[in-house]
């Protein structure tokens, strides 16, 4: 038990001093940390690039694993599924077909209003490396980072709907904060639910609303301009509101637990193994020189020879 | 009164622990809520050292798994480290007489340790949002934790012949 021998006066002044700039250093880099100061970017982008490769390797064989369970559950039924699957052929065959004559239909309809599109988005899909593993936050790692051409802000998808959306980017991994984190806020349209005004009013006015994260599997819906109208399995999709997340986005169905509106996300949130990054390609350089703007009521008046301002 | 100091075989030990803790940690089973339960492995290999090798877990090792931890699980930095670091002031003063004490002793300490690491991180990083976190997933993941000391307790004794249990 030598281990436990109480050191000398000089090693434990020596042994406060370290424990009392430890919890001053903690204190400081929380202060920080929860200020999101971008001072701490550097050491989040460096723990990024080193421990996406080792969170990968270690649980390379637990995966291997859920895999192999997961696959054995799928043979079992593959009968089952094989029926379904070709039900489900027939019926996207002709869903394909309708789909062609509306964008036929959409193009020469463009073309006769000359319609200007949104900026087109490009993606690259990568590989979620890890996740959060606490119960505080929920953030999954992905292995693209800068040298995917993807930065901070840009959308995540699998391929039911929204992830999440990219906060921190390193060389080669990034971290996406999910829809479901705590800190996670999302300006949404709920389709469907604008009450009509008047007959030759197909849609209604729109309702916007807030998507507010709060460690659920089902979001809340918050602050929606109008609640009349909400009704359970109406579509949930992004609303560009604020230019982080493009228009029209799926994210869910509104879902009613009594209190309130939440969203059951179209996401897989339980096998979250690849996610689509989308890249927007909208060129923002600002080659003109910048004027001021002023406002009319404050331009210059000038005077003619008679003394009347114009 | 010099402390003994640790063997090569120790400090490795120490080391690969407690990086596979920390890599464990960010499994990608599942994601956000839809993720399974997993035990916080870091908890286990942090009071299982300062227990039976209190030199090999130095508060400076904490400071430096606590930050390791914050930054790959992507939370609020220093919650982590400020968890760790109150936390283990209350099991360093009797890290002694818990390494001679039986096995269902230290898992009552360890429980106890694992309250005030989850408590206080669950406090910290519900500050900065204004908002309370949901108390569920974390209670879960206290508990899988806790379950999950007796395993890594008696691996590390089987491999390691340290410790009684």
């Amino acid at each position: 038990m030598a281990q436990y021998r109480s050191s000398s006066g000089f090693g434990q002044i020596v042994s406060r001093a370290i424990l009392a700039f430890s919890i001053v250093f903690g204190v400081l880099i929380y202060v920080l940390g929860a200020s999101n100061d971008p001072r701490l970017d550097p050491l989040r982008r460096l723990s990024l690039d080193i421990s996406a490769p080792v969170t990968g390797f270690v649980s390379a064989p637990f995966l291997f694993l859920r895999d192999a369970i997961s696959n054995f559950k799928e043979f079992i039924d593959v009968y089952q599924q094989n029926r379904s699957l070709r039900e489900d052929i027939v019926q996207l065959n002709q869903w394909r077909e309708v789909a062609r004559r509306f964008e036929r239909e959409n193009a020469r309809l463009r073309a006769l209003h000359n319609v200007s599109l949104a900026p087109k988005y490009d993606y690259v899909t990568a590989q979620v490396v890890g996740s959060s593993g606490g119960s505080f936050t929920h953030t999954i790692m992905i292995n693209v980072g800068r040298s995917g051409s993807i930065d901070s802000g840009a959308v995540a998808l699998d391929g039911g709907g929204l992830v999440g959306r990219i906060v921190s980017v390193g060389d080669n991994a990034a971290r996406v904060l999910l829809l479901t984190d705590l800190a996670s806020r999302v300006p949404v349209i709920i389709e469907g639910a604008g009450i009509k005004r008047s007959e030759e009013d197909d849609r209604g006015e729109i309702v916007r609303a807030i998507l507010v994260g709060d460690n659920s599997r089902t979001p809340l819906l918050k602050f929606a301009t109008k609640t009349e109208g909400i009704r359970a399995g109406q579509l949930v999709t992004t609303s560009n509101d604020g230019g982080v997340y493009p228009k029209g986005l799926p994210i869910g169905e509104v879902e009613t637990d009594g209190e309130g509106f939440r969203v059951r996300l179209a996401a897989n949130f339980d096998r979250l193994e690849f996610v689509r990054i989308l890249l927007d390609r909208t060129d923002r350089t600002i080659d003109t020189d910048a004027v001021l703007i002023v406002p009319e009521t404050v331009l210059p008046v000038e005077e003619n020879a008679d003394g009347r301002r114009e | 009164m010099r402390r003994r100091s640790l063997s090569i075989f120790t400090v490795f030990a120490i080391i690969v622990t407690a990086t596979c803790s920390l890599a464990l940690s960010g499994l990608p089973l599942g994601a956000g809520a839809g993720a399974a339960i997993w035990p916080n492995f870091l908890l286990c290999v942090v009071f299982f050292w300062m227990v039976h090798r209190p030199s090999g877990m130095p508060t400076l090792a904490i400071l430096f798994l606590g930050l390791m931890d914050d930054l790959i699980g992507g939370g609020v930095l220093g919650a982590g480290i400020l968890a760790l670091l109150l936390g283990s002031l209350f099991v360093r003063p009797a890290a002694e007489s818990l390494a001679r004490s039986a096995f269902g002793m230290r898992w009552s300490a360890f429980c106890g340790f694992a309250a005030v690491v989850f408590f206080i991180e669950w406090a910290l990083n519900s500050v900065p949002r204004w908002n309370t976190i949901q108390t569920g997933m974390p209670f879960a993941q206290f508990l899988v934790t806790v379950l999950a000391y007796f395993p890594v307790s008696m691996m590390f004794r089987k491999i390691l012949r340290i410790g009684r249990t």
